[in-house]
């Protein structure tokens, strides 16, 4: 209950942005208009994080202390993992959503392959021969659109697919229609277009939408704190549980210690330290605890790579109670200019049996968690010389888990001449309309509060059916 | 007991990587040979199966073909004669744009009268106090070592600028030691090819590895760190899957030779170099089937950036330009495979126009040199000049540094002929460098690096140790996710505080401030901190301020000395008699290392 006052991250660390976004600049098509948005956004962003944090310790506070209305106009004030969070956290736990990004461009054609005439099968033999997957080989996904087929290197999550909790969503893209990486990423993450000049990334609005919750509320398992989780939440990045631990036999006075040190401290560094102080404790005790159920045989066992380590990590915090109810994981790899045939199943599969695994081991969980699986824009069409494909532009997204309805979904108008985009996959359906949807339903939010994770766009009753 | 036993521990064990293969790096995995495994082992810093006698044979079979690193090869002046700097109006002669306008044509830049001394070129630069020295020394070195406040102390805030940007300041003994630790790194294409299995990651892993241990042992850090700065902006990822053989030829003749030189320079030795041109495909793109892939990058990271106007026609175009620019493969009975090679029946002719660039590009012969046109045209954009500039601006300055800063510094890049040195000298004498005191925290590289440096250690006698050593570093590095020269994307690492915030890898770092300072790694300080700073007799005040003093260059606060105060209580289990002013015992300097952990842990270090 002592944690240091820890002010909310200051304005210019909202405008400096992420490594994918190095640069207020990309907020609008001239400098001029993107210093505008920038100082815009982030005076705006500013006054809404104020009055976000007074509410929020209020309310916090009321659950704390039954009613007592102590106002602490303090983040931290959230950010303590006591046992009433725990159980307030667990008797409406509104399950968790888990936001995989596969960094470089999918090659969404690969992966949700067209297998008949009508969607465009025949475009695709003469533009790509070499990347196609004969439809025999194409795993079967019923519900939804006819006429595709998902790459077999999904083999894996056959028994979601057959227990109708898989959907994929083709022809997906921003609002955005550059085909630059970092753009496009960062248009995405941002959730907004070119246009909305927000400073925070969607999955911080998911949380300022959803309410107080605990440390743990927002995990990115993976080594830095993504773009989408930038902004005033201050989610916890841990890649690995056993990392939070202190290297000392004196844990609790090292720990004392390390806090008088961070006191009055503002600014990120500060707001890190007290970050970690408070969920030191928690980690190294899930830790213990991973490690004894592993040993144990009791967690099955995940693939031999990074991508599948932060599954388990992110298993064990869900499995646990903890407060989870966004996760963020990164997987780079997928800018495939060169040897996409070699390189795209072997990258697939490894994210599919990863998933595969974490769904079993979630258990009972796996009711109540759901994966969005997205990339920035897909690739070209047409292949090129080097057994690849440069950048396209509509991509495909994967939806799976909990309340998902299964099968192919949203608006596919073919690969005719008049329907193609520079020669692309369109986008016919905005990756906003599906991540609405699928965080309105897992995490319970109105359709105000995700017309206010998406600014500018105008979401309201638009349904792609992804989510039941 | 878990931690008592690793506390016991003399030489931590990090765990090797091999068992763990990052998804991004399957494809990779898939073509890699056994020796790579190796190589990763050796990369978790354990004892390479080489005896000392074959290293050190091998370290005198390469010597004949390793360029000299470690003192850069000095600048071309003649080449800035061509680009003399002209005073812009309103710009007197006696502000630091002049002054700067005279170091740029002088011979023996870096040793003029009107920018040694005390700093009375710039009305920006403050007076010297320990305060400010501290200010400069965190942001021109990765971390002061104590030699290194004497030094300002001697030569004043523009004499340290002075002697860090001059190529002929020595970089010392042990930055040549990392040189002789790491035989592999930074060699020529052919030499690599020689030296190691064709595939095998050794020569680029050395190569980042050597990089980290210059940036801990060398004096000429501000260098370093320019070097780290162009090397991010002109990103191949190394050790990687593409650049195996020429990744470390790349750092010696792209980016170490350029770095305090011009930067339309460095862009078209890129621009030639296989390492870049393979990292991003070119080497593959032919008129037949362009790969866009450094033709947009080129445009987007390295030069102009997003914003700056171009469209997608103009990626097209920049793509069509670059084709051609291939290397010498390992088939078809190509001459030195690996090295450059212009392919002018790949290259795609016809008219180009990108931005207000346009060439007639009308012969295979001529593609090499319309792009070097190309190349020369983008370097001297203001898209460019502003890029550069807020690339050194952000590392040196702010994270967001303004529109006007970047505004001048682009001007100072663009009428010095793109100078690198030109615009680190314009930033060090500015205000905003000036009143920017406190507001970068250190990122997991300027943290791991200079916390070495602030304890000053050495890199001893033993090379196996020290390359040993380097290997712990590196890995310890790669665990937080910024092993020099590593990043995947073609961006570069991030250098904003937004990017680094982990409360995992806080924690990391207060680990790796232990083990540190408590010589649980490989390279020690030469003398261990219990006798630097002994007990008997002192009072634990002054003790504590000992310490922070030989750590951080400046005593600890009240609150932050009780801080540390109040963990010895409990550690040692004092009374309530004993107090700060109190007499300690002998016996309790064992926790001299741990102190200086602490100093090392807080705000007055992480924030620089």
């Amino acid at each position: 209950m002592t944690d240091p006052i820890a002010p909310a991250a200051p304005a210019d660390v909202l405008a400096s942005l992420h490594p994918d976004c190095p640069d207020w600049r990309r907020l609008g098509p001239t400098p001029q208009d993107a210093a505008v948005r920038a100082l815009g956004a982030a005076v705006e962003n500013d006054a809404q994080n104020r009055d976000q944090q007074w509410s929020k310790g209020f309310t916090r506070r009321r659950l704390i202390q039954g009613g007592a209305a102590v106002g602490v106009a303090s983040i931290a004030s959230q950010l303590v993992t006591s046992r009433v969070s725990f159980a307030a956290n667990a008797a409406a736990n509104p399950g968790a959503l888990i936001v995989v990004f596969l960094r470089g461009g999918m090659d969404g054609l690969s992966v949700l392959q067209p297998a008949s005439a009508a969607t465009g099968l025949n475009v695709l033999a003469g533009k790509r021969s070499r990347l196609l997957t004969p439809t025999s080989k194409l795993l079967t996904l019923t519900g939804g659109l006819a006429g595709f087929g998902l790459h077999p290197s999904l083999a894996a999550l056959r028994p979601l697919i057959a227990a109708g909790r898989f959907a994929a969503i083709p022809a997906v893209s921003t609002p955005d229609v550059s085909r630059s990486h970092f753009q496009a990423q960062d248009c995405l993450e941002r959730g907004g277009s070119g246009e909305t000049g927000t400073g925070s990334g969607w999955l911080d609005r998911v949380l300022q939408q959803s309410g107080a919750g605990t440390t743990f509320r927002a995990v990115a398992s993976s080594s830095r704190l993504p773009r989408s989780l930038v902004g005033s939440n201050n989610a916890v990045v841990v890649p690995e549980l056993s990392e939070m631990s202190l290297n000392t036999d004196q844990p609790a006075a090292t720990i004392a210690a390390l806090r008088s040190l961070y006191t009055g401290v503002g600014g990120p560094t500060g707001l890190q330290a007290s970050i970690a102080l408070s969920a030191s404790a928690t980690a190294s005790a899930l830790a213990a605890r991973e490690k004894a159920d592993i040993a144990a045989k009791r967690r099955p066992v995940y693939p031999a790579n990074s991508f599948a380590g932060d599954l388990r990590t992110l298993a064990t915090m869900i499995r646990a109670d903890i407060g989870v109810r966004v996760g963020s994981i990164d997987v780079g790899g997928w800018d495939m200019h060169t040897d996409l045939i070699g390189d795209m199943p072997t990258l697939l599969k490894s994210v599919a049996d990863g998933l595969a695994v974490f769904f079993r081991d979630l258990g009972a969980k796996a009711d109540t968690t759901t994966v969005v699986v997205m990339s920035e824009f897909g690739r070209r069409m047409e292949q090129n010389d080097n057994a690849g494909a440069d950048h396209g532009h509509g991509g495909v997204a994967l939806v799976m888990g909990g309340g998902v309805r299964g099968g192919v979904r949203g608006r596919w108008a073919g690969l005719g001449p008049s329907v193609l985009d520079h020669g692309d996959v369109p986008g016919t359906n905005d990756y906003r309309t599906v991540l609405g949807e699928v965080v309105g339903k897992r995490l319970g939010l109105s359709a105000s509060q995700v017309g206010r994770v998406f600014p500018g766009f105008p979401i309201g009753g638009l349904r792609l059916g992804v989510m039941r | 007991m878990t931690n008592s036993r690793v506390l016991a521990q003399p030489v931590p064990e990090p765990t090797p990587p091999v068992t763990e293969v990052p998804v991004a790096d399957v494809a990779a995995a898939r073509r890699r040979s056994a020796t790579l495994r190796s190589a990763m082992t050796e990369s978790a810093g354990t004892t390479s199966a080489a005896s000392d006698a074959e290293r050190t044979a091998l370290t005198g079979r390469l010597a004949a073909v390793r360029p000299q690193i470690v003192a850069p090869y000095p600048d071309d002046d003649a080449s800035f004669a061509a680009d003399e700097p002209v005073l812009a109006p309103g710009v007197t002669a006696s502000s630091p744009e002049a002054a700067l306008a005279t170091v740029l044509r002088s011979p023996a830049r870096g040793l003029q009268p009107g920018l040694n001394g005390t700093g009375t070129t710039s009305s920006a630069v403050p007076a010297k106090s320990l305060e400010w020295t501290r200010h400069l020394l965190y942001r021109t070195t990765f971390g002061p070592r104590p030699a290194d406040f004497a030094l300002v102390d001697r030569l004043g805030f523009n004499g340290w600028i002075d002697h860090q940007l001059n190529p002929g300041t020595p970089a010392g003994a042990d930055a040549v030691k990392v040189g002789q630790a790491m035989p592999l790194a930074w060699l020529p294409i052919t030499a690599t090819r020689a030296a190691i299995d064709q595939y095998s990651w050794d020569a680029a892993w050395q190569t980042s590895a050597a990089t980290a241990g210059l940036q801990l042992f060398s004096n000429r850090q501000l260098y370093e760190i320019v070097v780290d700065v162009m090397s991010n902006l002109l990103n191949v990822t190394t050790p990687g899957e593409k650049a195996w053989d020429s990744a470390g030829d790349f750092q010696t003749t792209v980016i170490r030779r350029h770095a305090l030189g011009r930067y339309s320079d460095m862009l078209l030795a890129a621009g030639r170099h296989p390492a870049m041109l393979s990292y991003l495909d070119n080497v593959w793109s032919n008129k037949e089937s362009v790969n866009e892939n450094y033709g947009r990058e080129l445009l987007e990271l390295h030069t102009v950036g997003v914003g700056s106007g171009y469209t997608e026609a103009d990626v097209r175009q920049s793509a069509y330009l670059m084709s051609g620019r291939s290397m010498n493969f390992d088939w078809g009975g190509d001459p030195l495979p690996g090295t450059f090679r212009y392919r002018s029946e790949w290259h795609r002719t016809g008219p180009i126009r990108i931005m207000s660039f346009s060439h007639a590009n009308s012969t295979p012969a001529g593609g090499l040199a319309a792009g070097d046109a190309y190349l020369g045209y983008l370097a001297r954009h203001l898209g460019t000049a502003k890029r550069v500039s807020r690339a050194l601006a952000v590392r040196f300055v702010s994270d967001n540094p303004s529109a006007a800063f970047i505004n001048r510094l682009a001007d100072v890049y663009r009428r010095s002929g793109t100078s690198i040195p030109a615009v680190v000298r314009a930033i060090f004498s500015s205000t905003e460098f000036w009143s920017s005191r406190r507001q970068k925290p250190r990122r997991p590289l300027e943290d791991v690096i200079g916390s070495a440096r602030a304890l000053d250690l050495p890199a001893g006698a033993d090379l196996a140790n020290l390359r040993d050593g380097l290997g712990t570093l590196t890995w310890w590095l790669s665990q937080l996710n910024h092993q020099p020269l590593s990043w995947q994307p073609p961006n570069g690492y991030p250098d904003v505080t937004a990017a680094w915030q982990s409360a995992s890898g806080m924690i990391s770092r207060w680990n790796l401030h232990r083990a540190l300072a408590n010589g649980w790694w490989q390279l020690k300080p030469s003398t261990a901190l219990s006798a630097k700073y002994p007990t008997a007799g002192r009072r634990y005040a002054v003790w504590l301020d000992d310490i922070a003093l030989g750590v951080l260059g400046r005593r600890l606060t009240g609150t932050h000395r009780m801080a540390l105060f109040r963990y010895l209580r409990t550690v040692l289990e004092l009374d309530d008699t004993v107090t700060l002013t109190s007499t300690m015992p002998e016996w309790a300097n064992w926790l001299s290392g741990t102190m200086a952990a602490f100093v090392l842990d807080g705000p007055e270090w992480m924030i620089r």
